[in-house]
């Protein structure tokens, strides 16, 4: 999970960099604010405890055992913001200190683990627990969910970075320059173990260490710590009401939107008929397979259906626009904008059918 | 800033090579705290040796290692890899690093797990079979290129990360993070969180060993799974309960919320010259590998 420098070429780890960055900068502006003085010994013991937790060997059903990241755990007890920061401290002293995952790579480590696992963590658990009772064992199944899911977003995205390495780095000979395998074997290779043993014990840890709290120090538990005294499981979490920093990132992502263009070629799986029928494209497509030879005719199947639905900005370039950067912006700026709108009208929607009950955005408790 | 750390488990003091017997879960599990306890001893220690590296200042390292780890992930040429890993096992002699220690502790795990996760790629990748080697191995001239830039590259990379940390107290390692524009919340939270880490680990360490003392035989896979459950969630409320104290102990000296250092990095005309000259070097590699 801990990607070593070497395995990323330099601008990837820069673009990962750029990436984390403001959700950086944000969880350290909203937990400062929200903790004041208790931030920066809180945060610092619990990044301490989760590079402890990452020393423990759990042992797993059929004997063997497994490394737990602790994320969810950090999450629950933290909040999001709170615990993309200890996670991104713990992870900055392992690289530092004991060269686990690289100093180059740190950015890539943190966005996987610290930023996407944390909110997946989050988001899953808040979801599951619900406004369940605090000693409901629907909780302890949220907690084993919310690592299970926390650890797999992480590796999904980390394979996902090393797989389009030997897409875009590779030299006149073809031989890749970082990490060697290209989406279709890194995914499963990556997936397979995290999906079973590594996300096995991501799960029983933190379903434990929920119950545990459940017994024990039950003020810790959803986000009690991101508060002035003790816990505040009445009302929802602050990170989740407010969301100007997640606007300002995606305002962000959207100016970054076309970096799309340094990919060459189509993305794996995503071909068009064309480009199957094209023998350029498809001795391209071959070498991204691992070698495996495609079909010699078009599959009917996907010819059939590929006519059925023609996109109105195929290929993010509308046809009015000259400009492939200005296309992908405009692209951008629409997939948003019919989300948002989406979004809007949903809440609308919901909004209505629960008259006089809560809020929409997000279940209170 | 950063302090000594807290006492370590005396085991891990008096015998750096300490290993438990067997291979159940909880003296795997004591086993690695104790090495990551021993590792951080031996940083401490290597930084304090009177070699090359290790009288520069701080920046000047950060700003030519980040530069040498910069000019290894950009080449694309074995010579200037090689050059580069060479230029580190140089400065690794002149900072009277051992060779075999740095080989076991960094080189043979890094090339073990690259080697683990890169080595498949010599007989997956398509193409031409690698010339001087048998046909029938399978391996293609494409993928033992592959294999060997990821190889290189890491090993290069990692020995400049190596050369750094060990060359560098921490202290000074945080300080030079202020001075190159780090918030000092960030480098404030670092340098606590490393004082702590020995702190948890020595209560960890403590807790399986106390569990361990009072069994006999392996615990069945179920209950293990509870022992550690409960000590991590014992770990949790003492991480909790300690940055409680710490807190009012920070409070009880002044600590009103805002971090400040003191900055006792001083850059000297030696300094500039390494600045400049690993920056030189940086971006001839840079260039040469293209």
């Amino acid at each position: 999970m801990h990607i070593p420098d070497g395995y990323l070429s330099p601008s990837t780890c820069a673009a990962l960099y750029a990436a984390v960055m403001p959700f950086w900068a944000v969880a350290l502006r909203r937990v400062k604010a929200l903790l004041v003085t208790r931030f920066v010994p809180l945060i610092s013991l619990f990044a301490a405890f989760s590079f402890v937790i990452m020393m423990f060997n759990l042992p797993l059903p059929g004997g063997t055992t497994g490394h737990a990241v602790g994320i969810a755990m950090a999450a629950i007890v933290l909040g999001p913001w709170g615990a993309t920061i200890a996670i991104s401290v713990a992870l900055a002293i392992q690289a530092l200190l004991f060269g686990d995952g690289g100093i180059l790579a740190l950015g890539a480590n943190c966005f996987n683990m610290a930023v996407a696992g944390s909110w997946t963590a989050a988001a899953v658990y808040r979801l599951v627990a619900g406004r369940s009772p605090i000693d409901a064992r629907r909780r302890v199944v949220a907690g084993g969910l919310a690592g299970y899911a926390a650890i797999n977003v992480a590796a999904l995205l980390t394979a996902c970075e090393l797989g389009i390495q030997p897409m875009l780095f590779h030299d006149a000979s073809g031989a890749a320059l970082y990490a060697p395998y290209p989406l279709g074997v890194a995914l499963p290779a990556m997936m397979l173990g995290h999906l079973t043993f590594a996300g096995l014990a991501e799960a029983l840890l933190t379903a434990g260490v929920v119950r545990y709290l459940q017994q024990s120090e039950r003020g810790l538990l959803d986000f009690g710590m991101l508060g002035d005294s003790g816990n505040h499981a009445s009302r929802p979490s602050p990170a989740f009401v407010s969301s100007r920093g997640l606007w300002a990132l995606l305002g962000l992502l959207l100016v970054l939107s076309p970096l799309g263009l340094l990919a060459a070629g189509s993305a794996w799986a995503e071909w068009s008929p064309a480009e199957l029928a094209d023998p350029a494209a498809r001795g391209a497509i071959a070498a991204a397979s691992g070698g495996v030879a495609l079909p010699v005719a078009t599959p009917s199947g996907l010819v059939r259906l590929a006519a059925v639905w023609t996109a109105p900005l195929p290929d993010y370039a509308p046809a009015f626009l000259r400009s492939a950067a200005m296309g992908y912006l405009v692209s951008a700026l629409v997939g948003v904008g019919i989300i948002v709108l989406s979004g809007v009208g949903l809440q609308v929607v919901l909004g209505r059918t629960r008259r006089g009950g809560p809020p929409a955005v997000l279940p209170q408790r | 800033m950063t302090g000594e750390p807290a006492k370590l488990p005396a085991a891990a003091v008096a015998s750096p090579g300490f290993r438990l017997a067997g291979r159940a879960p909880i003296e795997r599990t004591l086993e690695e705290l104790l090495r990551v306890a021993e590792r951080s001893l031996y940083a401490e220690e290597t930084s304090r040796r009177g070699g090359l590296l290790q009288v520069f200042d701080a920046r000047a390292k950060w700003i030519g290692f980040v530069g040498f780890a910069v000019a290894a992930g950009l080449a694309r040429t074995f010579a200037v890899l090689g050059a580069l890993f060479a230029g580190a096992l140089v400065l690794a002699l002149l900072s009277r690093l051992r060779l075999r220690e740095l080989a076991l502790r960094a080189w043979l795990p890094a090339l073990l797990f690259t080697a683990l996760v890169g080595g498949p790629a010599l007989f997956l990748t398509p193409g031409p079979p690698a010339p001087g080697l048998p046909v029938a191995l399978g391996i293609s001239a494409i993928g033992a290129r592959s294999v060997g830039f990821l190889l290189l590259r890491v090993e290069t990379i990692t020995s400049f990360t190596l050369l750094l940390v060990l060359t560098t107290p921490w202290a000074r390692l945080l300080a030079a993070l202020r001075s190159l524009r780090v918030p000092a919340t960030v480098v404030v939270i670092l340098g606590m969180t490393y004082r702590f880490l020995f702190l948890l680990l020595k209560s960890a360490h403590d807790l399986f060993l106390a569990r361990r003392s009072r069994a006999v035989g392996t615990l069945p896979p179920r209950q293990a799974r509870q022992l550690f459950s409960r000590t991590t969630g014992v770990l949790l409320s003492k991480t909790v309960n300690t940055s409680q104290q710490v807190y009012l102990a920070m409070v009880a000296r002044g600590f009103t919320g805002d971090a400040r250092l003191l900055d006792p990095l001083a850059m000297h005309g030696r300094d500039w010259f390494a600045v400049a000259a690993s920056l030189a070097v940086s971006g001839v590699a840079i260039w040469a590998g293209r």
